[in-house]
């Protein structure tokens, strides 16, 4: 578990209303870019919310860096930067004030990346926070996350507003100066584009269940679609993560060895019409999307039959 | 760190009302002892008089207009205080600033505090150096005690007002409760005999006597110039522990609440 920036077990969240995050299990390696995926209200800023502490879980626990959530929260806090989806801080501090706010609470802060990353994001430092346009906002809070000298990038949806010279240039950074010493950057999202640059690993969530978590790499490489016709298709073959049908052919969503997963259904009769690769965004809708019914059920399946897979 | 941004919020509050209290006292103070001053609203007795000034001082304007600041000024530095991170939806991004809430919670309390200790010292100590340029005379040291009283009753109001922008998320909202409160606790003693005689139709046992926050000022100032009856240690403990009570309570509340 201390080996995971982040780790949870059968974490779960209930509002009055809805259940945010249910029974999640999270495991961010150290040193890694994790890209958090999901759609508007999967439960991602909720997930985020309990990890640093401005909410509790309802049912499970977890630690960040090794400190339990909740018990040693100052200890998390300390090594974890946050950019807050919202990106609202003081309105009517300039950012060099703003920093000036942000530098006493860190021991590690850094005044050189603040010069560094305020020149590179082309920041105004002396315009009132809330005269700022929405880029700007965005820029400092990153700026901000930068400095703190942190262990742990939690990010979410960290390109609100950012065009896409600083985007970039922000993705360069985060690769280039967080990533290569060592630090971990989790990121929530729904720019599947974004993370897809940068991620090694993924995790997909969906109305609070993890869909899947996985390196990126494993799924460009061995994830295929299968596409079949035939009678007497298998409805859920346990090398599939996924069958969707389509009229008379069924797609199997596949983690590994689909060409010998393609021969097994060729034997049984199938006439395999494609053997594809997909892209994150094509896996993420084909998990998520509800009008491709996903014929487990139980999605929560899938993530567990990733996790013990890899 | 944070006791700055606590004093960047509120200092302008604060200056404004320091130079507004220091004027109020030294320019009331010289006019009491000006011959012109002895007409009009502000009839005292013979300038030549000391002690009948330093009285008048202490029981009109320390007891009064003083009070009357002193306890405005609690209620409105108050609400730039966790509240309004609330309302400024700012809380987040405080709360994942490596701190306790205690710490946050108590240095926020501790700055405005320390700024109403300042606005009552200000006050009692210009009043005071006033008081000795135009007498030329020190009457009784005792004038500065007036400090205690008023400090513990501004700092009971501001307590009570912060912990209510806490409770209700909202400056705003605080404010008109605490208004509201202390409102309510003036009045309150002119309602105690109708009170006590609706009480004492369900209740035979002890009716607590209401005491509100200007009763305790206006006694203790009274009680520097003139120590005759008893200090309200009583009143001024009771306060003093009501003005700990309400951050401990916002303390709890904040430390419960997510965000």
């Amino acid at each position: 578990m201390s080996d995971m920036a982040i780790w949870t077990e059968k974490l779960v969240k209930t509002y009055p209303d809805v259940r945010a995050v249910d029974g999640l299990n999270l495991n961010v390696p150290r040193g890694v870019v994790y890209g958090f995926l999901g759609r508007n209200g999967a439960g991602k800023s909720s997930t985020i919310r309990i990890l640093l502490g401005l909410a509790r879980p309802t049912e499970g626990h977890g630690t960040v860096l090794g400190f339990p959530i909740g018990r040693e929260q100052v200890s998390i806090l300390e090594r974890t930067a946050y950019v807050s989806e919202s990106k609202t801080l003081y309105g009517n501090l300039t950012p060099r004030e703003l920093v000036r706010f942000t530098r006493g609470f860190y021991p590690k802060w850094s005044d050189q990346a603040v010069r560094k990353y305020s020149q590179l994001l082309e920041i105004p430092m002396d315009r009132p926070f809330s005269k700022l346009s929405q880029g700007n906002r965005t820029k400092v809070c990153l700026l901000l996350a930068l400095s703190q000298g942190a262990d742990l990038l939690i990010l979410d949806e960290p390109a609100t507003g950012l065009d896409p010279v600083v985007l970039d240039e922000f993705l360069r950074i985060l690769v280039q100066d967080v990533v290569s010493e060592g630090k971990t950057v989790f990121i929530s999202s729904h720019q599947l584009s974004d993370v897809e640059q940068i991620a090694d690993w993924v995790g997909l969530i969906d109305h609070g269940r993890l869909l899947l978590e996985a390196r990126l790499d494993d799924i460009k490489g061995q994830f295929r679609w299968v596409t079949a016709a035939g009678t007497g298709l298998p409805a859920k073959p346990p090398d599939a993560l996924l069958v969707a049908s389509e009229g008379n052919f069924n797609k199997y969503l596949v983690k590994k060895n689909a060409d010998a997963f393609a021969a097994e259904l060729s034997r049984q009769g199938a006439t395999i019409a494609e053997v594809s690769p997909l892209g994150l965004r094509e896996i993420f809708l084909a998990l998520v999307r509800k009008e491709e019914p996903c014929t487990f059920g139980n999605v929560g399946e899938i993530a567990a039959a990733v996790s013990s897979s890899l | 760190m944070y006791v700055w941004k606590c004093w960047r919020d509120s200092r302008s509050r604060f200056i404004v009302f320091v130079i507004v209290i220091s004027a109020v006292c030294v320019l009331f103070t010289i006019y009491a002892a000006t011959p012109g001053g002895r007409t009009g609203f502000f009839r005292i007795g013979p300038a030549s008089d000391v002690a009948y000034l330093w009285s008048w001082v202490a029981t009109t304007l320390l007891q009064a207009l003083t009070t009357i600041i002193a306890l405005f000024a609690g209620l409105v530095l108050a609400p730039s205080s966790v509240g309004q991170e609330y309302q400024e939806q700012t809380l987040g991004f405080l709360f994942t600033r490596p701190r306790s809430r205690r710490y946050l919670n108590w240095t926020c309390w501790s700055v405005g505090a320390c700024e109403i200790l300042g606005l009552v010292a200000t006050s009692v100590l210009g009043t005071f150096a006033t008081l000795i340029c135009v007498s030329r005379y020190i009457y009784s040291w005792l004038l500065l005690a007036a400090i205690l009283p008023l400090f513990v009753g501004a700092a009971a109001v501001y307590s009570m007002t912060y912990f209510l922008t806490v409770y209700a998320r909202s400056s705003e909202k605080g404010l008109s409760y605490g208004v509201g409160i202390l409102v309510m606790s003036c009045f309150l003693p002119l309602a105690q005999p109708q009170l006590s005689h609706v009480l004492s139709h369900v209740w035979h046992g002890h009716v607590v006597h209401l005491a509100s926050f200007l009763s305790l000022m206006w006694t203790g100032c009274g009680w520097v110039i003139a120590p005759a009856g008893a200090f309200p240690i009583g009143a001024l403990i009771f306060y003093a522990l009501l003005a700990l009570a309400f951050p401990m309570l916002a303390q709890l509340v904040l430390e419960r609440r997510e965000v």
